[in-house]
């Protein structure tokens, strides 16, 4: 045992605060969802999941049937949670996607919900894929989508406990923060966890050799210097959290990003909130795919 | 080489002791068989020597030194009674509130440090000085000796060696400074309560004072010490601390851009180890009234700590210092068993024979001793060693409080004159070759290190004579 033991981790602690640069999160004031209906297994918990969100007041809610979906109970349900709720007008497109985004633009949500895959039960995919409606509204839709996956034990996780993996498309963050400030009530619990991917590092190990000495990145290091980047963030979320009431834990973990991020979110029911590029051809974009593929509980992309 | 210098030291001034008391036995001590004394006298001897040339590790040396220890109490008859081999246990025993004390600090102050609330409160304090050299320098001595107090020596130490690498780095300062700054402060520290050093709560315990006194007495002394460690810095590295007008705008603005708020990676935890933290201090001090040992009252923090923080529990019991822990079992049976022998009764009758049964002149020769010794042996053998020696001086007649408040007070300070005189030091030298590349030699930090202890020194013997002067002593309650 050195004397020294722990200088490392102190230092990274250290650098964290003195290199953070200030982070301001955007004010959401989240007033109008989208909720997409299909008529499959996962409407419940969709609509359960929504109404836990509307439940604080002062949210519309349009509802677009699709699937033969029955729009007229979920209103109903809606507004005894809190919400002002109506039937949206069947929208032009062929495709469901299609209408959902006309829908966007027509009703201006700030946020979508609806279940995943869309318009089949799931275990038509099981966890094999997102079906074809997820993967273009990932690519098209600008608006924040809250999908869902696996039935919950209870909906009021959309409001009380959240995971928010920073490793995704890491220039929108703060988004993801913000979104989790806005939905969270008083009492909820936030886990925000840094990954120092070592499947990126394996990637520029082997791209470049000996060029890259692997005694200076072992794990203590990369997580010190996953601190270091989301410095800025960390702080704003916990000034943010001791202002509402709110407990928040962040953890800096190495590892494959997606593997970290499935074994957290299984710990226990929780709402995984990340940003994502909406650009199929960034490579952040295929690693939000594989993690909503592989979800067991809701998602929200923001 | 240093280790070199100081190893020779470390072997002359115990055998220095010995001859003493082999040559002259004081007056009413019992003779003992001087080559029984020698032989185990001799394995002490080479005990400080293997820990202070750092020839084997200082656990590793102290279980040895036990070891051969028990062998030659049992073949010489050291140890009377029917059943002589109890008689270690027994050595073990008495100090066992201590052992518990350690583990129970241990699971705290590992749980409390790593909730980023001793890193959060030591970027607040840097934030406070707008970046000025000078008030920095006070700021980061004040919070290392207020970690200290809580932390102990060791973590503290840790925590502000690596804020020093950091604002040095981020200002574009010379860490050297503020390094040894940190490395002395942290000495002071240590005098601050019962728990916040070893040496204080080794010898808090067997002189039986009570928490709170340490408060009245020690804590003023803790201050008051850190006086000189600014002044000699300050003064040795006047050029170092000093800023160009135009520059302080511009660090005033750095320092104002950091943010601990990026420290706090679990809020609840870091509200909880505050809560635990002061909850023990508070328990520490009222330990006595609820007839309860320190013992149990780190124990129950440290329960807390892991029942209210989260923290896995398996992870927890491995911040305990079982090196440390097995460090003072060897040092326990070692010093037993010379204890068993009289050699430590004859060095006390040798010390009380020359003090002439005049505490002030006993005060006057025990303190600098003991800070000479702690300055290149490890103070905490000093500590175990110089107590038995202290209770015979007081067996004798001579006054209780002054020679324990001194030798608290020497064991503490006498770490500063060397680079190796103490484990802040070790850490703080240690993190600044690591991480800097930047090495303090032995004459660069002697001469501040010896400059502040010989003030130090005086500070202290001062005060306690001055403290037996106005009979401001409070009264001890007798060992616990």
């Amino acid at each position: 045992m050195s004397d020294i033991d722990g200088l490392s981790a102190s230092l990274g602690a250290f650098e964290a605060a003195l290199n953070a640069k200030k982070v301001d999160l955007p004010a959401l004031g989240l007033s109008r969802i989208l909720l997409a209906l299909d008529g499959s297994e996962q409407d419940p918990t969709t609509v359960a999941m929504v109404c836990a969100v509307v439940a604080r007041g002062g949210v519309e809610v349009g509802v677009l049937p699709e699937g033969g979906a029955d729009p007229d109970p979920v209103v109903q349900a809606l507004e005894a949670a809190g919400a002002t709720a109506h039937t949206l007008p069947r929208p032009e497109g062929h495709e469901p996607f299609q209408r959902i985004l006309a829908a966007c633009e027509h009703f201006g949500p700030q946020l979508v919900a609806l279940p995943c895959p869309f318009l089949r039960n799931l275990e038509a995919y099981g966890h094999q894929s997102v079906g074809g409606t997820l993967d273009v509204l990932m690519a098209r839709c600008e608006r924040a989508l809250l999908v869902t996956r696996d039935p919950l034990p209870s909906a009021e996780v959309v409001t009380q406990d959240f995971l928010i993996p920073v490793v995704f498309d890491t220039a929108r963050n703060p988004d993801a923060v913000a979104w989790t400030l806005e939905l969270a009530r008083p009492g909820a619990s936030i886990r925000l966890v840094e990954v120092a991917d070592t499947a990126l590092l394996d990637s520029a190990a082997h791209l470049l050799g000996e060029y890259l000495d692997a005694h200076a990145l072992d794990a203590e290091t990369l997580e010190r210097l996953e601190a270091r980047q989301h410095a800025g963030l960390v702080a704003s979320l916990q000034k943010a959290a001791a202002e509402r009431d709110l407990s928040c834990v962040v953890r800096v973990q190495t590892g494959d990003a997606n593997q970290v991020v499935s074994d957290l979110a299984a710990e226990r029911p929780t709402l995984v909130v990340t940003s994502c590029p909406r650009d199929p051809r960034h490579p952040e974009f295929g690693r939000v795919h594989a993690a909503l593929r592989e979800a067991r509980g809701p998602m929200l992309i923001v | 080489m240093p280790q070199v210098r100081t190893g020779w030291l470390a072997a002359l001034l115990p055998l220095a002791l010995m001859s003493m008391g082999a040559a002259a036995p004081a007056e009413g001590a019992e003779p003992a068989n001087p080559w029984v004394m020698a032989a185990v006298g001799l394995v002490m001897v080479g005990t400080f020597v293997l820990i202070a040339f750092e020839l084997l590790d200082k656990t590793a040396a102290a279980l040895l030194g036990g070891l051969l220890a028990v062998v030659l109490g049992l073949s010489l008859h050291v140890y009377g009674g029917p059943h002589p081999y109890e008689t270690v246990h027994h050595f073990i025993e008495h100090d066992m509130s201590v052992l518990g004390v350690i583990i129970g600090t241990s699971i705290l102050v590992a749980i409390a440090g790593d909730s980023g609330l001793f890193h959060f409160v030591a970027v607040r304090l840097v934030k406070l000085t707008a970046g000025h050299p000078v008030k920095l320098l006070v700021a980061i001595m004040a919070a290392t000796v207020g970690f200290v107090t809580f932390l102990t020596i060791a973590p503290a130490a840790l925590i502000m060696a690596s804020l020093v690498l950091v604002i040095s780095k981020a200002l574009d300062d010379d860490p050297v400074p503020y390094m040894i700054a940190v490395a002395i402060a942290a000495n002071s520290g240590g005098l601050m309560t019962f728990a916040s050093g070893i040496p204080t709560l080794m010898i808090g315990t067997s002189a039986g004072i009570p928490y709170v006194q340490f408060l009245q007495v020690s804590l003023p002394l803790a201050l008051l010490s850190t006086l000189p460690a600014f002044l000699v810095v300050r003064l040795v590295y006047r050029k170092q601390l000093s800023a160009a007008p135009e520059r302080l705008a511009e660090r005033k603005a750095k320092v104002e851009g950091f943010d601990e708020w990026a420290l706090v990676e679990d809020r609840r935890l870091f509200n909880r180890s505050a809560l635990i933290l002061l909850a023990t201090i508070v328990g520490f001090a009222t330990a006595q009234t609820l007839g309860v040992g320190l013992d149990f009252i780190a124990l129950s923090g440290g329960t807390a700590a892991i029942l209210f923080s989260g923290f896995d529990v398996e992870r927890a019991i491995k911040k305990v210092k079982w090196p440390v822990i097995m460090f003072f079992v060897g040092l326990f049976v070692l010093i037993g068993t010379v204890k068993q022998t009289g050699l430590l009764g004859l060095i006390a009758g040798q010390i009380y024979a020359v003090s002439g049964n005049d505490v002030v002149i006993a005060v006057v020769l025990l303190v600098p001793l003991a800070a000479l010794l702690s300055g290149v042996v490890d103070n905490i053998p000093v500590a175990a060693t110089m107590i038995p020696l202290v209770k015979e001086m007081i067996a004798k007649g001579l006054m209780a409080e002054p020679l324990w408040w001194g030798l608290i007070a020497a064991c503490n300070l006498g770490g500063n004159p060397t680079p190796v005189g103490s484990i802040s030091a070790v850490i703080a030298l240690s993190a600044l070759q690591k991480e800097r590349g930047i090495k303090i030699g032995w004459g660069a930090y002697m001469k501040v290190g010896m400059s502040v202890t010989a003030l130090q020194v005086v500070l202290t013997i001062g005060y306690i004579l001055g403290l037996l002067e106005f009979g401001l002593f409070p009264e001890l309650g007798g060992p616990q």
